[in-house]
C-alpha cells in the first residue's frame, strides 16, 4: 500500500465520520432526515471510494460535488463549522487522491512518478491544512460587513484569480 | 481549465453565493479550502510559452501480415518526448490513430476509441519513450507533430501543445510479377526491346530474304540463295525486336469500388495494377500509369526500377474518390499517352464510360479492358430472398451487356472475377487482340 493508498483512505474515513456525525447529531429537529443524511453521505464515501479503482474521474467528482453539497446542508441544518469544514475537506482530499492526473495506478513505478507523488501529496497536505487554517481563523475572527461591500470583494477576488490564471498560462 | 478545475471553481462560486444568500457565515468559509486549492493549481500550472519540451518520432516498417483475406504492414511506432527545462512536468501524451491503421500492442499507453493516450511526469532534463504496434493497409501515413497536454499536479490547469516530431510510412500495394505473362501487343516502339516487332531488322528470329544492296554486311549475305543465282547476291533479314508502350488507367471513382466487410474491389484493382506494371517493366517495356479519382494522379511514360519504384508510390496514394457521379471516365485526359501504347483499363465500368474506348480506339491505341466483376463480388453480401436473386440476375445481365457493347468497339474486355487470376487472361486477351486486330473484340 502506497502512501497515496493510506491518505486516501483517511480522507475517506474523516470525510465519512465528521459529515455523517455532523448530520446524525445535529439533525436532530428532523427525525429519520439525520439518519437519512449520514446513509447519503455514506453511499457519497462509497462511491468515491470506488473512483480509485476506475481511471474515469467522473464518478469522484460527482460524489465530492454531493459531499460538498451535504456539508452545506449540515451547516445549514445548524451543525458546526468544526464538524462540516475537516469532512469536506477531507473529501476534496480523497477525490483528488482518488484521481491524481499521472497514471500512477497503472503500474508505472519510475523515479520521476515516485517523486511526483511524494511532491504532489506534500502540496496536497499544505493546500488543505491551509484551507482549515482559513476557515478555523475565519470562524474565530468576526467582520462585520455590509453586503454590498462583500460582493464587490468576491468579484474581485473572482477577478484576481482569473488575471493570475492568464498571467501564469501566458508565461 | 479542466473539467475537474471547471467543478472545483463551480462549488466555491455556488458555497460562495448560498454563504451571501442564506447570509450564513459557515457555508461562506467553507469554499476557502477550495479558493486556495484552486490559487494552488494557478501557481503550479505550467507555462505555454516556454515548455522546454522536444519530442520525435521514429516508425519502424516490420514484415508484412495477412489476417484472413485483409493484407497489411505491421509496424512500430516509437514516440520520445524530452524534458529541456529546469522543473518537473506532468504530461498528458495525445496519439489520435490515424484513419487506416490499427493498433495492435500499446503498452504503457491507453486506448479510447480513435486515440491512444497516456499520463507521464518528465523530471528536469529526462526523457521517456511510448510505442505502440500497428497494422497499416496499403496507403499513405504522415505524421506532424505530438500532442501533448501539460497539467497542473492538480488535474484543474490543462495547456495543449503541439510539439513538431515528422514521420512518413508509405505501404505500396502488395503486388508481384505474373510469371506467364509475355506481351504482345500489335504495335512497338522503335527501341530495342524483346518483342518480336513484324518488322525486318536486327534482331535473331529469321524474318526473310532481300536483294543485296550495298552497304549491308557481308555477313548477312545468303550464300547458298547466291549460289543458285550466278551474279546476284541476297541478304537475310531477321525480325526486329522492340519495345512495347503500355498506358494503364485505373478508375479510381466511387462508383467503380464496392466495399464488403475490410475488403475493397479497388484494392484488387490496384494489386493487378502494380502486378502488371512490375511484369511489363521487367521485360524493359516502356510503362506509364493514370489513376482517376478526385484528382489525376500520373506517371508519365519510363523504363526501368526507378519507373517502377514511381508507379508504386502512385498506387500507395492511390484512394477512391471523385462522388459526382456525372464523371464518366470519357473526360480522361489521353495526351500523356503516344497513339501507339497499348491501353489497360482497370474498371468495373459505369454508364457513360464507353466514350473512352471510342477515344482510345479513333487514336489508334490497342485497348484491353479489365474489369473487376463487381456482381460476383458483391454476391456473398446479397440476402436469400427472391427479390434479392433477381436483382443479382439483373445486375448480371445488364453488366453482361455493356460488356458487349464496349468489345463491339474492337476492345479486347477481360471479365475478371478477382478470385481467379488475372495473368491468363490477360495473356488471352492480348493474344487475341493481336490476331483479331481490325475486327470485333470479345469478352475472355
Amino acid at each position: 500500500m502506497t502512501l497515496r493508498h493510506l491518505l486516501w483512505a483517511a480522507c475517506l474515513a474523516l470525510a465519512l465520520l465528521s459529515l455523517a456525525a455532523a448530520f446524525v447529531l445535529y439533525g436532530g429537529s428532523l427525525g429519520p432526515v439525520r439518519w437519512l443524511g449520514a446513509g447519503v453521505v455514506l453511499a457519497l464515501i462509497l462511491g468515491l471510494s470506488l473512483g480509485i479503482r476506475t481511471s474515469e474521474m467522473a464518478l469522484p467528482l460527482a460524489c465530492l460535488v454531493g459531499l460538498v453539497v451535504m456539508g452545506a446542508t449540515s451547516l445549514l441544518l445548524g451543525a458546526p463549522l468544526y464538524l462540516a469544514a475537516p469532512g469536506v475537506v477531507a473529501a476534496l482530499g480523497a477525490s483528488d487522491l482518488a484521481n491524481p492526473p499521472v497514471g500512477l495506478s497503472s503500474g508505472s513505478s519510475s523515479a520521476s512518478n515516485c517523486r511526483h507523488e511524494r511532491v504532489h501529496v506534500l502540496w496536497l497536505g499544505l493546500v488543505l491544512g491551509m484551507g482549515l487554517l482559513l476557515v478555523a481563523s475565519g470562524s474565530v475572527i468576526s467582520l462585520d460587513i455590509p453586503f454590498l461591500p462583500l460582493l464587490l470583494f468576491v468579484l474581485l477576488a473572482l477577478f484576481c484569480l482569473d488575471r493570475a490564471f492568464r498571467r501564469v498560462k501566458g508565461g | 481549465m479542466t473539467q475537474r478545475g471547471l467543478i472545483v471553481a463551480l462549488l466555491c462560486s455556488c458555497l460562495l453565493l448560498t454563504g451571501l444568500a442564506t447570509r450564513n457565515r459557515d457555508v461562506t468559509l467553507l469554499s476557502l479550502p477550495f479558493l486556495v486549492y484552486l490559487a494552488a493549481g494557478i501557481l503550479r500550472a505550467p507555462s505555454v510559452d516556454e515548455p522546454g519540451l522536444a519530442a520525435e518520432r521514429a516508425v519502424t516498417r516490420e514484415m508484412e501480415r495477412t489476417e484472413g483475406d485483409t493484407w497489411s504492414v505491421a509496424g512500430e511506432m516509437r514516440i520520445t518526448i524530452r524534458n529541456a527545462s529546469g522543473q518537473a512536468v506532468l504530461l498528458r501524451l495525445v496519439e489520435p490513430v490515424q484513419p487506416g491503421l490499427e493498433p495492435l500492442e500499446w503498452p504503457d499507453l491507453e486506448r479510447d476509441r480513435g486515440v491512444l493516450s497516456g499520463w507521464l511526469v518528465l523530471g528536469a532534463g529526462e526523457e521517456r519513450a511510448f510505442r505502440y504496434a500497428f497494422a497499416a493497409p496499403r496507403g499513405r501515413y504522415r505524421w506532424q507533430a505530438i500532442r501533448v497536454i501539460a497539467a497542473d499536479p492538480f488535474g484543474l490547469f490543462a495547456s495543449e501543445l503541439m510539439l513538431p516530431a515528422l514521420a512518413e510510412l508509405e505501404v505500396q500495394p502488395r503486388a508481384g510479377k505474373y510469371r506467364t505473362l509475355s506481351l504482345p501487343p500489335c504495335a512497338t516502339l522503335h527501341s530495342p526491346g524483346t518483342l518480336p516487332a513484324r518488322l525486318a531488322g536486327s534482331g535473331t528470329d529469321f524474318w526473310g530474304v532481300r536483294e543485296y544492296y550495298p552497304g549491308d554486311p557481308l555477313r548477312r549475305i545468303d550464300w547458298h540463295l547466291a549460289a543458285r543465282h550466278p551474279g546476284r547476291f541476297f541478304t537475310r533479314e531477321f525480325e526486329q525486336e522492340e519495345v512495347a508502350d503500355t498506358g494503364i488507367i485505373l478508375d479510381a471513382r466511387c462508383k467503380a469500388d464496392i466495399r464488403l466487410g475490410n475488403e475493397s474491389l479497388f484494392e484488387h484493382s490496384v494489386r493487378a495494377a502494380g502486378s502488371l506494371a512490375e511484369t511489363l517493366l521487367s521485360q524493359g517495356h516502356r510503362v506509364s500509369l493514370l489513376v482517376f479519382g478526385d484528382a489525376l494522379a500520373t506517371v508519365f511514360p519510363g523504363y526501368s526500377r526507378v519507373q517502377l519504384q514511381r508507379i508504386r508510390h502512385c498506387l500507395a496514394n492511390a484512394k477512391v474518390g471523385l462522388t459526382d457521379s456525372r464523371v464518366t471516365l470519357g473526360y480522361l485526359p489521353l495526351g500523356m499517352f503516344s497513339t501507339r501504347a497499348l491501353m489497360v483499363i482497370f474498371s468495373s465500368l459505369a454508364p457513360g464510360d464507353r466514350v473512352l474506348f471510342g477515344r482510345l480506339r479513333a487514336r489508334g491505341n490497342q485497348v484491353v479492358l479489365v474489369c473487376p466483376d463487381a456482381v460476383a463480388f458483391a454476391t456473398p453480401g446479397v440476402g436469400p430472398e427472391m427479390a434479392d436473386r433477381l436483382a443479382l440476375r439483373a445486375s448480371r445481365a445488364e453488366r453482361r451487356l455493356e460488356l458487349r457493347k464496349v468489345a463491339a468497339e474492337h476492345v479486347c474486355v477481360v471479365d475478371w472475377s478477382v478470385d481467379r487470376p488475372l495473368a491468363p487472361l490477360l495473356q488471352d486477351a492480348l493474344r487475341a487482340g493481336r490476331s483479331s486486330l481490325g475486327r470485333r473484340g470479345a469478352i475472355r
